[in-house]
């Protein structure tokens, strides 16, 4: 029992361990909103891996371009922010655009050749990676410093902590922010209803003249695009560079997590704060035991078994739900 | 003349062993696609059977024991996930896919545990196998014997039926479940023969000594148009690109790296260009 209580709380120790479980959070936010609208439109989006990562290195690279390091030294010297802003919201934009691409190919096959996205999306991120892996350790490295990464980014890019001296800061909020615009869309707007109709009841939107290919191929981008977003905070408010496995696992953790949300961008607000807490307390417990793994792969692993499972427990359960509700 | 002849023998003779890990996992992969459902979980399973036929061996000092547990733990772990599956009607795409993410936790939990390391697990005064020569007349025979399965047996014709028609096979009596359960456990067979032809072969286990094989296999399904006499000359033409690239890393022309995505590039050009079965 104590050793549990150990595991369950260790996240709560520190005010480092509670930010950064925040801060954690606040990006699988992003993400998971992403998989969320994949899911919504009746796709599956397993490229979550490579759009993160490469927005990510996007990021990192226009905030290390020469102009706007001269932006962001004009900005901290106390004079016009107004370039800095412009490269912050060109890093931003294009970080984006590039999770956008990523989610858009395998949407487009799947529209035009009819491609499984399942399977396109999975080896598009898995022959990329690689590839980012080597733009980082080899072109695009900081060749002053010990580690595989981009060059840090300035101080005037960096989002400020709101929790020191953890990693916490703003982007947790606009997390919170995204999904939930992302879930009135869904439910409030003629194209979220589309969407969702597109993903639940292809027949019957083909039936109603909605174009339900197009519809396919924005949803994925759309995933894509918040996939990006996550790799755009986790430079500006998180790491400041784009080091060498910077993802690690986090699409993984994005989907297991939406599929927790049943496809729900609101339900990904507690679902993502529940899944940091368990990643984090299992780091913990990884970090101060003997032995060391992938805690992560074992998580994501019994997440996706269980998942689409209908138990027999779960079912008596709704059934007594059911009774106390009629009664 | 002599010398080109040397030349394409040197070739082959580097081509064919390399090319049967891939065309036993592609057999596999086959079996299950014929039963409506693909084994996505190819790639863990490899890894997975790998490590318990390293580990084994080590231990025993006898590669056969190392191979008959690899087969018989990685057969056991998807013949539960199957019926897992089957009993609580979850997704059988996700499932599989588990598979791939538990098996690189578990692993990397068992090599940290018995090892005492996260990378390679050697093992100690393995001189190799002197079997290389028989890899690929061996899988060639294994494409038979799905051949002759598939098309000539009733089970074969009932797990194609399981994929194809499922409510024509449970109207004469037939339980489609139980089918694709079995194309699983096969899949796992070929995965685990895979895995331990890799492995025995280096005389180790690295994490990810698969390098994403499970996942061209899939493709080699569709290039081959789901016959295993196809499937196996596009996992030829597989090795072919890969003995290529090969060549290229060692003139310095490409980066080691970027050569690790290859294959699930190679894989991503044929599942976009060739037509598959609707998901």
């Amino acid at each position: 029992m104590n050793a549990f209580a150990e595991f369950a709380l260790g996240p709560f120790s520190s005010l480092w361990h509670a930010g950064n479980l925040l801060d954690k959070a606040g990006l699988l936010m992003f993400a998971s909103t992403g998989a969320a609208f994949a899911l919504k439109s009746g796709t599956f989006n397993l490229g979550g891996e490579a759009q993160i990562y490469a927005s990510a290195l996007v990021t990192a690279m226009i905030l290390s371009t020469p102009s706007a390091v001269a932006a962001a030294e004009l900005a901290g010297s106390g004079g016009s922010a107004g370039p800095a802003l412009f490269f912050f919201a060109l890093a931003c934009a294009l970080a984006l655009a590039a999770g956008g691409l990523l989610g858009f190919i395998p949407g487009e096959l799947k529209a035009r050749f009819g491609a499984s996205e399942l399977l396109t999306s999975f080896l598009l991120s898995a022959a990329l990676l690689p590839v980012i892996d080597f733009l980082i350790a080899g072109p695009l490295r900081d060749e002053g410093k010990n580690l595989l990464a981009t060059p840090a980014i300035a101080d005037a890019f960096r989002m400020r902590s709101l929790l020191p001296p953890s990693l916490m800061n703003a982007s947790f909020f606009l997390a919170c922010g995204t999904a939930t615009v992302a879930a009135l869309f869904l439910s409030r707007t003629r194209a979220g209803y589309r969407l969702s109709v597109a993903g639940t009841a292809p027949e019957f939107a083909r039936f109603a003249g909605f174009p339900v290919k197009r519809i396919t191929v924005a949803g994925m981008t759309a995933s894509g695009a918040l996939h990006g977003l996550a790799g755009f905070f986790a430079i500006v408010g998180t790491w400041f560079m784009c080091h060498q496995g910077l993802s690690s696992g986090m699409g993984w953790s994005a989907l297991a997590i939406a599929l927790i949300a049943r496809h729900n961008p609101l339900a990904v607000i507690p679902a993502s704060l529940l899944y940091a807490w368990i990643e984090s307390a299992s780091d913990i417990a990884v970090l101060s035991s003997r032995v060391s793994f992938d805690s992560t792969a074992i998580v994501q692993g019994v997440i996706f078994l269980f998942i689409s499972a209908k138990l027999p427990i779960a079912g008596q359960l709704r059934a007594v739900l059911k009774k106390r509700r009629a009664r | 003349m002599n010398g080109v002849f040397s030349a394409f023998t040197g070739v082959l003779d580097s081509l064919l062993p390399a090319a049967s890990p891939l065309l036993l996992a592609s057999l596999g992969a086959l079996v299950s696609e014929h039963a409506g459902v693909l084994a996505v979980f190819m790639d863990g399973a490899i890894n997975f059977g790998g490590f318990v036929c390293i580990a084994v061996t080590g231990a025993t000092g006898s590669p056969l024991a190392g191979v008959a547990a690899a087969i018989a733990l990685t057969v056991l772990l998807l013949f539960a996930v199957s019926r897992f599956t089957e009993r609580t009607g979850a997704n059988p795409f996700l499932t599989a896919l588990s598979v791939n993410l538990l098996s690189s936790g578990a692993t990397s939990l068992s090599s940290s545990a018995l090892f005492g390391t996260r990378g390679t697990v050697a093992l100690a005064d393995f001189s190799g196998l002197d079997l290389r020569l028989w890899y690929f007349p061996a899988s060639l025979a294994a494409a038979a014997a799905v051949s002759f399965f598939l098309q000539r047996t009733l089970a074969g014709i009932s797990l194609r039926a399981a994929g194809s028609a499922p409510e024509a096979l449970a109207a004469r009596g037939g339980d489609p479940g139980k089918y694709r359960t079995l194309s699983w456990c096969i899949a796992a067979f070929f995965a685990a023969c895979a895995g331990s032809m890799l492995t025995l072969d280096l005389g180790a286990w690295v994490p990810n000594v698969s390098a994403g094989r499970g996942w061209t296999a899939l493709a080699a399904v569709y290039l081959g148009y789901k016959n295993p006499w196809l499937c196996a000359a596009a996992v030829l033409a597989f090795a072919g690109a890969e003995y290529a690239t090969n060549i290229l890393q060692g003139l310095g022309r490409m980066p080691a790296t970027i050569i690790l995505g290859l294959p699930y590039a190679l894989a991503l050009v044929v599942f976009a260009l060739v037509p598959q079965r609707k998901q």
